[in-house]
């Protein structure tokens, strides 16, 4: 079961996008439409939201990023890749619909290996 | 002699941008004026690519509205022709420099030529379908010389109407990219994206046919019913923000499926080197037209918004879009038949060269009354 803290609805405003990023702690949330992913958002997301944009009332669609990394496996060699390579701390698990099944947060994966 | 370039999209960026580059080798003094698309964070905010390879940006007009239909974009002409007779006050150029049909260089036309301001137009004369083929001849009413890549656009300006001397058959600037670039690896951007190719991929560049905005979900359902049952993996490119392209935006996350990627931009260099290597490109976009054929790669252009423009034996058209048609047209494209008769075609829109012919030809233009003045031959 995944926590409700990892996830946004797409008319989500920024003040709870933050709020459930310090909940959760993985500096991370995924935005879903009837658990279909729709994309991520990363504090990185919200630092560019707010520079470019100066909007403290966007939405998660505004500032998702939709070019987000996933898996289709809960594959921590696959997953170990993506860490690396991007430094994210949070990867969705998606069938082939693009419905969310699991996370991989970064917490797990160090404690997996 | 300083030159104004104008800049509001994607596209129109990728003629620009290798006659600024001569510009620099030329050590000619230009100037950038940077709007629309390239500044909007939900539209890649492309300036940032710009600024990064080097491009000093001189101004910026935000001019987009939210909403993205035919109002919003309308009125948000209006809000660039107000701050655009700015900038041109301001920076006081001796000739503008525009690319292509959009409405933001339509309008950067009108205050040229209210500013009496020599206008240089690259890609002139060229039909396109949509509203996009008129506001390229109505930006060509305005131009003081016209850049025409091919033999059919040149002949047209002449039966226009438009004066022999203003006509310069150059080529298609943005194909210079083509010739010189250094292309990235296929397997570096399968590392930077996570993106696995080795069973290929098709490229899906979909753009709002203004005109048929309400055909849009219908013509996105077909593609995305015969794009389910391809195996290979769908690298698409956000649409341009004219008026349906949130509804697009909207459809592809509606429908998208794991092997579906969208990119909202991607470095010219990258999009190049996916355009290189793609087992086709699909969609409507002037990229299939005028790139496509220098790799040789298959395209397959929908609907209308191409319309009327010269092709290159690598295009199949699609005018009304079914799953049934794409899947033929695709099963075509991947044929080892169609795939010898593409195997030595040559672009049509020019050999790379371009630049240079173009910047060379502005400075030899001597600002006249002869070139002001422009004789309405019909």
């Amino acid at each position: 079961m995944i926590k409700h803290y990892f996830l946004v609805d797409k008319n989500e405003k920024l003040d709870s996008i933050i709020e459930k990023i310090l909940l959760n702690c993985h500096r991370a949330v995924v935005v879903v439409e009837k658990k279909k992913v729709l994309g991520l958002i990363s504090e990185g997301d919200i630092l560019n939201s707010l520079i470019y944009k100066k909007n403290f009332n966007a939405t998660a669609s505004t500032i998702m990023n939709k070019s987000f990394k996933f898996l289709e496996k809960k594959d921590f060699l696959a997953a170990k890749k993506i860490f690396q390579k991007h430094l994210c701390s949070l990867i969705p698990v998606v069938n082939s619909n693009m419905i969310l099944k699991d996370l991989i947060t970064l917490d797990e994966f160090l404690s997996e290996i | 002699m300083k030159l104004l370039f104008f800049t509001g999209s994607r596209g129109e960026w990728g003629y620009i941008r290798p006659v600024i580059e001569k510009c620099k080798k030329m050590k000619i003094n230009y100037k950038l004026c940077v709007t629309n698309m390239h500044l909007l964070d939900s539209f890649g905010l492309s300036i940032k690519e710009i600024e990064k390879d080097g491009f000093k940006v001189d101004d910026k007009i935000y001019m987009a509205l939210d909403g993205y239909n035919k109002f919003t974009v309308a009125k948000s002409m209006g809000i660039l022709m107000s701050s655009l007779v700015d900038t041109v006050n301001r920076i006081n150029p001796d000739w503008i420099v525009l690319a292509g049909d959009r409405g933001e260089t339509l309008i950067a036309s009108i205050v040229s030529a209210y500013t009496d301001i020599p206008i240089a137009h690259i890609q002139a004369g060229e039909l396109s379908g949509v509203i996009d083929g008129q506001a390229r001849h109505a930006i060509g009413k305005f131009s003081n010389l016209h850049f025409a890549s091919n033999q059919d656009a040149s002949s047209r300006l002449k039966r226009l109407g438009e004066e022999k001397f203003r006509i310069k058959l150059v080529g298609a600037p943005q194909l210079d990219d083509l010739k010189n670039k250094k292309f990235e690896k296929l397997s570096r951007l399968k590392n930077k994206y996570n993106i696995n190719f080795n069973a290929g991929y098709i490229l899906v560049i979909y753009h709002p046919p203004q005109s048929r905005i309400e055909s849009i979900k219908k013509d996105l359902n077909s593609v995305f019913s015969f794009l389910k049952n391809v195996k290979e993996k769908k690298i698409w490119i956000s649409p341009n923000n004219d008026a349906g392209s949130a509804i697009i935006k909207d459809e592809f996350l509606k429908k998208r499926q794991a092997d579906d990627y969208l990119f909202d931009n991607l470095p010219r260099e990258e999009y190049l080197t996916l355009l290189k290597h793609t087992k086709c490109i699909l969609g409507n976009s002037s990229s299939g037209i005028l790139e496509s054929p220098t790799f040789r790669v298959p395209c397959i252009n929908i609907g209308n918004r191409q319309y009327g423009r010269l092709r290159a034996k690598n295009i199949i058209d699609i005018f009304k879009v079914k799953e049934i048609s794409l899947k033929k047209a695709y099963k075509l494209s991947q044929s080892s038949k169609f795939k010898r008769k593409i195997k030595n075609i040559k672009n049509p829109y020019g050999d790379g060269n371009s630049s240079e012919k173009i910047l060379n030809i502005i400075l030899k233009t001597k600002i006249d009354d002869k070139l002001m003045f422009k004789k309405l031959t019909y």
